[in-house]
């Protein structure tokens, strides 16, 4: 029995890689009984770099505390089998490429007349209309298209895009997933409807670029129409790549100023501030006393401003070059300015806060693992890990016997026929 | 702005916040329909001074607080405390990223305003764990990416080799996402039981759950290559290696599929890039590329086996070269018509002349100055719509009328508090 806030509640995820586990694993957190359908072979994220096969680090970690089950949607049994537990389950979440769902008879129409108080979320690529509304969609060509991989800028030996690979695509998206699951959860606890809600990876790239895209007219004179007239100009002489990077990053230098990363003596130091507090903060510990950018007027698209800015870049490089990252750390802190050393993904599991952060699950297939907590903690009802993550299949005889009400006989039939497995 | 539609109508939430996560997570709650006040102190909460954050004052605080009101009450005040409790009883949600310690000083942590409202859901973003003596310190997006593991995973760096600071404020934002998340199973809760809530949300486990694999444990697949590469990565510390040395070290644990196939490049005209992570996917590139000998998705393929290293090396040259041949434009027609995932590489601002991308936005008037566009909202819902309920609110626009209507207080009452400077 779970005790998050959606204890209770059933969701029925069709899945594959990113987004949708990992919206799942937000409703599977906060208590809901999260069963993952699988195709015959498994999620193909099960394989991604996997050292133990059809149960890669990947796969893991976005599907722990989730039951497996695998049902052929090619077949009429197990769409039929679908069709039959559909009522038991209050929530439905795909990522399954347009189209699909229809053909395999998952789509919104199909099961919400079969269960109208049905909540059904679709995570599609580039949403559901417009010219790309039918491509498929991964977290590298949304970030691609919509923008973050230039906002990155990073390059390759060759001048070539470098994906972000924090994957702002996939993960935010599986989040607004759930964030529109709960929100319609809610609207039915109060009337009983059930709906369509649809999330697409390119809306969540734009909606945390939204700075960025915003166009407004008053301001855009003389900040980001300027930008985007020095963008026109190189693509005009037929400037690379690289070329509209740089001029991009020149164009932000002064944001860039205290909310960067520097060489300390010893390694790499971060400075995070995100307001005029925090950089004065700042500016303090690095006894800065003549930097303009936060004056009012100072007018960053201007040539003798952003020489003023570079000259101040290459200051704030030479004076955090003279100590160690932790004389700077103690100082910051000292001053109330937001700054961190860098740690890797790798390792922050064993740092002292970061395994704060984890918990254990004993694995049938691999023993005693480590995930990252819940992301949200309630108190009252509290959010947990509610299992390890499932091999493929393993749920599959409980959940047609416990959801579907099946009997051995009927599960046996269906499992000679392929239609599960 | 009086919300007719959307999943949260009539849910009432404070907003006490700084930027970034606790803003974006309201302007996604007003988009669900809530009615989002922010409490601001004299002069405006720090965002809207800002103008170093991407793109001056104006935009960034139009961006965050469209469809909230604004009541400024000066919390140092013990009559604007007074008069922020009176609100407590009729709210549903208090928001908040503030540091616990100032959240404590300006009476607004979770004890006094419980004490309001039992049926209260108090939602807390902090950025260390909150039991930690770490607690207070000031954790912000960069903190948060560098301490958690993103910001050297993607492994971006400055020209002299500092760490780079990803491009988008990965970390704040998905937290803002999921403290939605965490306030709406928290109401769906409250419908369900009558009981309140105390819900938390730290930065650094944010950035960690944006690791995912990376920092997942397990003795197996770890023995395999992720404790090499920490390995490695001492070895290169207690040698004096740099920051650069640190990153590169993961290049050699990157499989030939991926450096090929799930990579940018440059085109006669522009960036382009695959992405595939599937065996079908890549054989779609494979097809239409004219790629026969690729042995990089045959079972037995050991990715550590230094032939296959050197095969997947020449490869992306091959590749590199033949996608110089043709412009975007042509690329894309041979991609799409095989299914292989690729996709443009556009700049932000090119997006205004997209007509995808322009589907997701919406045009919205401001009263000061006029008419702007704005990203839609995160969520489309089929029964209760989502929608950006309007412009971002004047500073203090809504102070008297709040206080009145969800506070009980007389226009005397507002009068004396204003002559006093404890609202505005």
């Amino acid at each position: 029995v779970t005790s998050g806030p959606l204890a209770g509640l059933r969701v029925l995820e069709f899945s594959l890689i990113l987004s949708a586990p990992y919206g799942g694993i937000q409703l599977s957190d906060l208590g809901a009984e999260v069963v993952k359908v699988e195709q015959p072979g498994g999620d193909p994220f099960r394989n991604l770099g996997a050292v133990v096969p059809d149960y890669s680090k990947a796969f893991q970690s976005v599907n722990r505390g989730k039951r497996s089950i695998v049902i052929d949607l090619q077949s009429p049994e197990g769409r039929a089998v679908v069709h039959q537990m559909v009522p038991s389950f209050d929530v439905v979440m795909i990522n399954y490429r347009p189209g699909v769902p229809a053909r395999l008879s998952i789509d919104y129409e199909t099961l919400s007349a079969l269960h109208p108080r049905l909540v059904y979320v679709d995570i599609s690529g580039f949403g559901t209309s417009g010219p790309m509304a039918a491509q498929a969609a991964s977290d590298m060509v949304a970030q691609a298209y919509g923008g973050s991989t230039a906002a990155d800028g990073r390059l390759d030996d060759d001048g070539a895009p470098v994906w972000m690979s924090i994957a702002i695509a996939d993960i935010p998206t599986g989040a607004a997933a759930a964030m529109g699951t709960v929100a319609a959860l809610y609207h039915r606890e109060r009337t009983g409807e059930g709906q369509l809600v649809s999330v697409s990876l390119l809306r969540t790239v734009m909606s945390q670029l939204g700075l960025s895209l915003m166009r407004e007219p008053v301001s855009d004179a003389i900040g980001r129409d300027v930008l985007k007239a020095e963008l026109a100009a190189i693509r005009e002489r037929g400037g690379s790549y690289g070329e509209l990077i740089a001029a991009r990053t020149t164009f932000f230098a002064a944001e860039r100023l205290y909310e960067a990363g520097y060489l300390a003596r010893d390694g790499g130091i971060v400075l995070g501030a995100l307001t005029r507090e925090q950089r004065d903060a700042c500016r303090r510990v690095l006894e800065i006393d003549d930097d303009p950018t936060d004056d009012s007027g100072f007018d960053d698209a201007a040539a003798e401003p952003k020489r003023q800015v570079a000259a101040l870049k290459q200051r704030l490089r030479e004076r955090i070059a003279e100590h160690s990252v932790d004389e700077w750390l103690g100082r910051f802190a000292e001053e109330g300015a937001p700054a961190s050393a860098v740690n890797f993904p790798e390792e922050i599991s064993d740092d002292s806060l970061g395994t704060l952060e984890m918990v254990e699950l004993i694995s049938t297939v691999v023993g005693p693992t480590r995930h990252v907590m819940p992301t949200v903690h309630n108190r009252e009802a509290p959010t947990a890990i509610q299992s390890p993550p499932p091999e493929l299949g393993s749920a599959t005889d409980d959940v047609l016997r416990e959801i579907g009400g099946l009997d051995p006989d009927a599960i046996a039939a269906l499992r000679a026929s392929g239609a599960v497995a | 702005v009086s919300p007719t539609s959307g999943p949260l109508v009539g849910v009432r939430v404070l907003e006490l916040s700084t930027p970034l996560a606790a803003a974006y997570c309201g302007m996604h709650l007003a988009d669900l329909g809530a009615d989002v006040i922010r409490i601001e102190p004299p002069g405006g909460s720090a965002h809207r001074q800002d103008r170093a954050l991407a793109g001056g004052a104006i935009k960034l605080a139009q961006w965050l607080d469209r469809g909230k009101r604004s009541s400024v009450i000066d919390l140092d005040q013990a009559a604007g405390r007074d008069a922020l409790h009176r609100l407590v009883p009729n709210i549903d949600v208090v928001l908040t990223n503030l540091p616990p310690a100032g959240a404590e000083r300006w009476g607004v942590d979770e004890a006094p305003l419980r004490a309001l409202n039992q049926r209260l859901i108090y939602m807390a973003i902090g950025g260390f764990d909150a039991n930690t003596p770490l607690a207070d310190r000031p954790v912000t997006d960069g903190v948060a990416q560098a301490y958690g593991g993103p910001m050297a995973g993607n492994g971006k760096l400055e020209p002299d080799g500092a760490p780079g600071v990803p491009g988008v404020r990965a970390v704040e934002l998905l937290s803002g996402i999921l403290a939605a998340t965490g306030i709406g199973a928290a109401l769906v809760n409250r419908e369900r039981s009558g009981c309140g809530e105390r819900v938390d949300i730290s930065l650094l486990r944010i950035a960690m759950s944006l690791n995912y694999s990376a920092t997942v444990r397990d003795p197996i697949s770890d023995g395999y290559n992720r404790d090499q590469l920490v390995a490695t990565r001492a070895q290169i510390r207690e040698a004096g290696g740099s920051y650069t040395n640190l990153v590169e070290a993961a290049g050699a644990f990157i499989a030939g599929t991926f450096k090929v196939y799930w990579s940018g490049y440059r085109t006669k005209d522009g960036g382009l890039v695959f992405g595939a992570l599937t065996p079908n996917n890549r054989n779609a590139f494979r097809k239409a590329l004219g790629i026969t000998d690729d042995p990089l998705d045959q079972p037995d393929y050991d990715p550590t086996a230094p032939a296959l290293e050197e095969f997947a090396t020449a490869l992306k040259a091959r590749v590199r070269a033949q996608l110089l041949e043709k412009t975007r434009a042509e690329w894309m027609i041979i991609f799409e018509a095989v299914g292989a995932p690729a996709a443009l590489v556009n700049l932000p601002e090119d997006l205004d002349d997209d007509e995808q991308a322009q589907l997701s936005m919406r045009e919205l008037v401001h009263p000061l100055n006029g008419p702007q566009w704005q990203v839609a909202p995160l969520v489309d819902m089929s029964v209760t719509p989502t929608a950006i309920r309007g412009p971002a609110p004047a500073l203090g626009e809504a102070t008297d009328e709040m206080l009145e209507a969800l506070g009980g207080l007389s226009a005397e009452q507002i009068a004396t508090l204003r002559s006093n400077s404890a609202i505005e």
